[in-house]
């Protein structure tokens, strides 16, 4: 039996649209860019770096060339902008590209070519250098994105190189697994209490001696060599993590005949790390010895990933459990029951 | 292994944070020190000057004297003390637990 | 163990479904549903027969809360939770190790090394990392147990500590009885590493074979956690337990000094290690000429009653000329700019500098006296806040008469050279960058990029940086 859904007629949902707002979608002077025509930006103090010489302007160019070469230049008078020409010369509007008949204005007040911000570093005099490090490691090349292609006519920065760095964003400096085991550890909305926690789990790993492997431990396939996990204790704490978390959960359904069937249902990336987490945190706690949380974390993680935690126990119990009531799986799309559908008190296990 | 100010001093009805701080000043004695680090010299002039203090059994009669004599001279306060009702004032349609437990003629001492 | 089949499940994305709704094919099991075996569900009573809907009512009300279990743990042993915060651990095994060169004494005042990071002497003969380690110059916020072994950088500020050292080295600026005294103090904004250059001097210093006498917290002495004793001629306050414990740090630290070992025995320094004159110890005790100073401080530090006089003796006798030269180093100054946590018979507060340990130390900052050869280093700290007159003093404002602040902590540090510790410089958070990239901290390579946002990120705060690198994903 599964529960009955109401359909809703998709013409109301259009009469009353959810997410309504009060002022007029597109306000121009809200969507205008930051940039503004009376206010041309500041000539950044530093615009050359050694990778970036500034060419001069093409009929100054010419003239110089001209110079260079004895004859006449192209244009009679050097340092003629173009939107000038064509205001005076009107064959020469005739033989103008159409791009520049679109725009009727003169050339920008400013100047797009991105600059860097800092400039290279200067190098360290050549004896310590070869003092501090023997073998030197090659000096990456200095980052120059091709900025001229990625300016937009008109804009006043260019475009961003994508993809973004990972640290451009300040709510997803941390990686998504650290993110979601602080929110974990977390009581009572005290954030910054549970990151240094979750500090202290890391660097509790990274001191501790590498796991040893044991035979039959079944890690997620992929899992970089145990001696390494020390170096990478995110990657260290993924990898337990991970490998510990269970695929399916099991839903207690009322099926046909009113008797509550055991129904595996699947569970997202998200939610399945968090029943191992909900597991290693329950085994953290029966330690007996007095250490702190991060320790008996740290603790409990080593041993998932020796394979001898209770963690694993929890796991097959409900992937035995799984395959025995295999024959209860909703397969039909269209009749899953959300599960936030359900009405009726749910093992969670 | 007592802590003289924490525990030892402050266990004595009438002694609480301040007195023990006056106490422990006045011998020239650090808030962590035990008991057991103290000299004998030392120890001995606690004694002597607890000694003169009013507290604990002496305190307490004391203040059950002080409410005797309010009743005797039958003032409001001494009627309110010995009907077990607030003395100053306060409201009795609720909350007059304390007053119940604490006004009273005879202390338990 | 589970079927192979579930191995597959993490790494496919998506969930596929071949099949339309309506068209339902059972890949695995042909099995109606009904003959599955239905699982018993736990705990949960069978309803009964009178009332089924009310035992369902009531089922889907309760809401069942299971306690957490509580597990019995033993308690911690007297001391044992001051261990575990005091511990400092100063290599990690899981660390890749960096070959650097060592922190010699040949660097000292050196202008050319600064921006480069060195290693602490630790071989296997050496026992500097030990002294510094008796000294508790080492702190346990310092990141020591995620690199192979310590290591630190050189910075502009570290040659300005070590000229402190080079110019008593060669007695530059001499008064006419030969005395040369340093005094300075490091001052900066939190995290810049002032704890740090204190560290270097002393490795320094031991290197050299000086008495270093440091105080590592100066906060030990004034929250009145240690026994305190008037002492009647001087009207200070003696605090004997602690210079006990003082006492025992310095003796362990400078045992080759004391002993004499490794000055020639025509060095007029061999000869200070014998006492020069007659000092009263306690009340009965006296220390005759000639006695050995190890001796005096042995006999001192078993008996708290002869430790303040021991520690004096030793002062005056640094003081003498064929002395060894001597450091004294102090941390977190800030903490005796305060009124102390203790309290006289009138209870009153007692002023910090009336307590006898931080009134000799700052005697020697404000050169009321001095060694032979000497220098006297203090660190400020950050943790200790409304330090106004510290800082107006330090600031070098004048009076402000509608200020109220402390008399007597101007003229107490006045005088003293006032080092300011600044935020790393481009070269010396590169060299910090590199060395945490290849201690296995950071994983990506230091390109400008990186390296500009992080320096960015922590303004070049030492403490910050660090933070940067370790945390923030890359």
């Amino acid at each position: 039996m599964l529960p009955r859904t109401a359909s809703v007629r998709s013409s109301i949902l259009r009469i009353l649209p959810r997410h309504t707002s009060l002022a007029p979608r597109s306000n121009p002077v809200l969507l205008r860019n930051f940039a503004s025509r009376y206010t041309p930006p500041p000539t950044p103090s530093k615009p050359i770096g050694p990778s970036q010489d500034v060419l001069p302007h093409i009929s100054e160019e010419g003239a110089i060339t001209a110079g260079i070469m004895g004859g006449e230049g192209l244009y009679p008078m050097p340092g003629v902008p173009i939107g000038e020409m064509l205001r005076t010369d009107p064959t020469a509007l005739q033989n103008t590209p159409k791009l520049f008949k679109g725009i009727p204005g003169v050339k920008r007040e400013y100047s797009t070519t991105a600059t860097p911000i800092e400039p290279p570093l200067p190098e360290a005099p050549a004896d310590i250098a070869s003092s501090t490090a023997p073998a030197p490691a090659p000096t990456p090349p200095p980052v120059s994105p091709d900025a001229f292609a990625l300016t937009i006519p008109g804009a006043k920065y260019p475009l961003p190189k994508l993809p973004l760095p990972s640290c451009s964003h300040l709510k997803h400096r941390y990686s998504t697994l650290l993110e979601q085991v602080t929110n974990f550890i977390m009581i009572g909305g005290r954030k910054a209490k549970a990151e240094s926690l979750v500090d202290q789990i890391l660097a509790n790993l990274r001191t501790r001696p590498a796991p040893k492997p044991r035979e039959g431990t079944p890690l997620l396939p992929g899992t970089p060599a145990l001696s390494t996990l020390p170096l990478d204790p995110i990657q260290y704490l993924q990898t337990a993590i991970d490998s510990v978390s269970p695929l399916v959960k099991i839903l207690m359904l009322k099926g046909g005949g009113g008797a509550k069937q055991p129904v595996p249902y699947p569970l997202r990336l998200r939610q399945r790390r968090r029943f191992a987490l909900t597991w290693i945190s329950a085994a953290a706690d029966k330690k007996k010895d007095r250490l702190g949380f991060a320790e008996r974390f740290a603790d409990e993680v080593v041993a998932v990933v020796e394979g001898r935690s209770s963690a694993w126990e929890k796991r097959s119990q409900v992937h035995k459990l799984a395959v025995v009531s295999r024959a209860n799986v909703i397969i039909d799309p269209g009749r899953t029951v959300a599960p936030s559908k359900i009405r009726f008190p749910i093992a969670v296990l | 292994m007592v802590n003289l100010y924490g525990k030892a001093l402050r266990s004595f009805f009438g002694i609480g944070h301040n007195v023990a701080d006056r106490i422990c000043a006045k011998f020239s004695i650090h808030k962590t020190a035990r008991i057991s680090q103290l000299t004998q010299p030392k120890v001995t002039a606690i004694t002597s000057e607890m000694t003169k203090m009013v507290i604990d059994t002496e305190l307490k009669r004391k203040i059950a004297d002080n409410v005797i004599r309010l009743k005797d001279i039958g003032t409001h306060r001494g009627k309110r003390h010995a009907l077990g009702l607030p003395v100053r004032g306060q409201k009795t349609k609720k909350q007059i637990v304390n007053s119940r437990r604490f006004n009273r003629l005879q202390t338990n001492i | 163990m589970v079927s192979p089949i579930l191995w597959r499940c993490p790494q496919m994305p998506h969930i596929i479904y071949p099949f339309k709704s309506g068209l339902r094919i059972h890949s695995f099991t042909t099995t109606s549903p009904l003959s599955a075996k239905p699982l018993k569900p736990k705990g949960s009573p069978p309803s009964s027969k009178m009332n089924p809907g009310k035992q369902r009512m009531q089922s889907s009300k309760v809401h069942v809360k299971k306690k957490p279990i509580m597990v019995q743990k033993p308690a911690y042993e007297v001391g044992q939770r001051k261990e575990l915060r005091k511990r400092i651990v100063l290599s990690n095994t899981n660390a890749i190790p960096v070959v650097l060169p060592t922190m010699t004494a040949d660097l000292i005042g050196n202008e050319d090394a600064a921006g480069a990071m060195f290693a602490l002497p630790s071989r296997e003969a050496d026992t500097i990392v030990d002294r510094l380690r008796a000294l508790e110059a080492f702190q346990t916020k310092q990141h020591w147990p995620f690199f192979y072994r310590p290591c630190t950088l050189f910075r502009k500020e570290t040659v300005e500590v070590g000229r402190l050292l080079e110019r008593v080295m060669r007695r530059e600026g001499a008064g006419e009885d030969g005395r040369v005294n340093e005094r300075a103090i490091l001052h900066g904004y939190y995290g810049c590493g002032r704890s740090m250059l204190l560290l270097q001097a002393m490795t320094w210093a031991l290197q050299k074979e000086w008495v270093v006498i440091a105080i590592p917290n100066a906060q030990d002495l004034v929250i009145g956690h240690t026994e305190y004793e008037l002492e009647g001629n001087s009207h200070l306050w003696l605090q004997k337990a602690y210079t006990t414990d003082l006492l025992n740090r310095v003796l362990e630290a400078n045992q080759k000094t004391l002993k004499g070992v490794g000055f020639p025995s025509s060095c007029p320094a061999r000869a200070m290690m014998k006492i020069s004159q007659s000092y009263r110890l306690g009340r009965t005790d006296e220390v005759q000429k000639g006695d050995l100073m190890k001796t005096v401080l042995e006999t001192a530090v078993l008996d708290p009653l002869l430790a303040w006089d021991a520690f004096n003796a030793l002062l005056g006798e640094l003081s003498l000329p064929g002395s060894p030269p001597a450091l004294f180093a102090l941390d977190n100054l800030n903490q005796i700019s305060i009124p102390s946590k203790y309290r006289d018979p009138a209870f009153n507060a007692i002023h910090s500098h009336d307590l006898a340990l931080p009134n000799t130390f700052l005697a020697y900052l404000s050169g009321k006296r001095g060694f032979h050869k000497g220098v006297t280093l203090a660190a400020t700290s950050s943790k200790c806040s409304r330090t106004l007159a510290l800082d107006a003093a330090l600031e070098g404002r004048g009076v402000d008469p509608y200020e109220r602040l402390d008399p007597r902590i101007g003229p107490s540090i006045e005088g003293a050279q006032i080092i300011h510790v600044d935020s790393l410089s481009k070269e010396e958070a590169k060299a910090l960058m590199d060395y945490y990239n290849e201690s296995g901290i950071m994983k990506d390579p230091v390109d400008i990029a990186t390296f500009n946002e992080k320096y960015a990120v922590s303004a070049g705060n030492p403490r910050d940086l660090f933070g940067a690198c370790l945390r923030i994903r890359q």
